[in-house]
């Protein structure tokens, strides 16, 4: 006798070979089911019911290659991967007056106390250069905020503004360095500042969604 | 994902977006029951191979078009169910507008030919 619970095991077995598993097989699957009811419905036995609906939801295969096109970023994870590692190796390089970009770093750390030393006369510049430390941090946390917000469009506009954020920071900086000490300046502080341009580029230059009607065609 | 017996695989393609989000638009549903629908409302002539509704959903869901949630049919058996979001009803009416003036100029077209 044919047994329907038997059969849908082993279609799941399918299914889970070729990587189709979690809610999406369970969908599928009460998806088979409600075919079978309808198959037998109409009148047909059941294993040709059963063929009937296994037909009916479609090749395996192609079925897979439909949800592997799902999650589209919609950032370009070439470019961002770019600006993380040109990030990184900033860090190595001679950035200013023969420092490297770590020591530059550093020395944006401990600016702030420079303000409290000065304090009550204060340092605005001492403020200014310590806000680069957070736009430093915005790049280091950028890969949790791209990979959090940037399946959803709408989202990522807050990963964005903080990413724009920190990259008119950093280029206000240098920029202010280019004009009074451009001599002082060297590729490191340049490949700082382009990995901010290149990560603020890359929430824009969306990877494109493949068309919803891509697999008809 | 379909196999359309007299449209066009491309426009049966097509047109897969906006009439998921109009039927949506008159309330929730499930993945077989849409198929259903569709079936019924082009008298058979738009068939979707079923399997493949579903990447087309997931992928509406993570575009933010529509929300889904797990619940039971009247026989305890699981389904989840769809619905539309804000901005799936935003896309829906771009849809219309779109496929409105494609129908309009081809109907004007149309129209010429028997003048």
């Amino acid at each position: 006798m044919f047994n329907f619970e038997q059969s849908i095991v082993e279609w799941r077995k399918q299914m889970l070979a070729t990587g189709i598993k979690g809610l999406p097989l369970e969908e599928l699957e009460s998806h088979l089911r409600e075919e079978l009811d309808l198959q037998m419905h109409a009148g047909l036995d059941a294993p040709l019911a059963f063929a009937m609906a296994v037909k009916q939801i479609g090749k395996v295969g192609k079925i897979k290659a439909e949800f592997s096109k799902i999650a589209p970023d919609h950032w370009n994870y070439s470019l961002a991967r770019m600006a993380w590692g040109l990030f990184l190796i900033s860090f190595f390089l001679p950035a200013y007056a023969g420092g490297r970009g770590w020591q530059c770093a550093g020395l944006s750390i401990t600016a702030l106390s420079w303000y409290w030393a000065d304090f009550p006369r204060g340092s605005w510049g001492s403020i200014f250069l310590f806000s680069l430390t957070l736009a430093n941090l915005v790049m280091l946390a950028s890969p949790f905020l791209l990979v959090g917000f940037g399946q959803k469009p709408r989202a990522l506009k807050w990963p964005r503004f903080l990413i724009l954020g920190a990259g008119v920071l950093v280029w206000s900086y240098v920029g202010e360095l280019i004009i009074h000490d451009a001599h002082d300046l060297e590729i490191g502080c340049y490949a700082w500042g382009l990995s901010f341009l290149l990560l603020y580029f890359s929430t824009w230059m969306l990877r494109a969604p493949k068309s919803l009607g891509a697999q008809y065609v | 994902m379909y196999r359309a017996s007299m449209i066009r695989k491309e426009l049966v393609a097509a047109s897969a977006e906006p009439l998921i989000l109009s039927l949506l638009s008159k309330g929730e549903s499930y993945g077989y029951a849409i198929i259903q629908e569709v079936k019924e409302r082009s008298g058979g002539k738009l068939q979707w191979t079923d399997g493949m509704l579903y990447p087309v959903l997931h992928r509406m869901e993570r575009r933010g078009l529509l929300k889904s949630r797990w619940g039971e049919s009247e026989t305890g058996r699981k389904r989840k169910y769809y619905s539309i979001k804000k901005d799936g009803k935003t896309a829906m009416v771009k849809h219309h507008e779109q496929w409105s003036l494609i129908h309009s100029v081809l109907a004007g077209l149309k129209k010429e030919q028997y003048v």
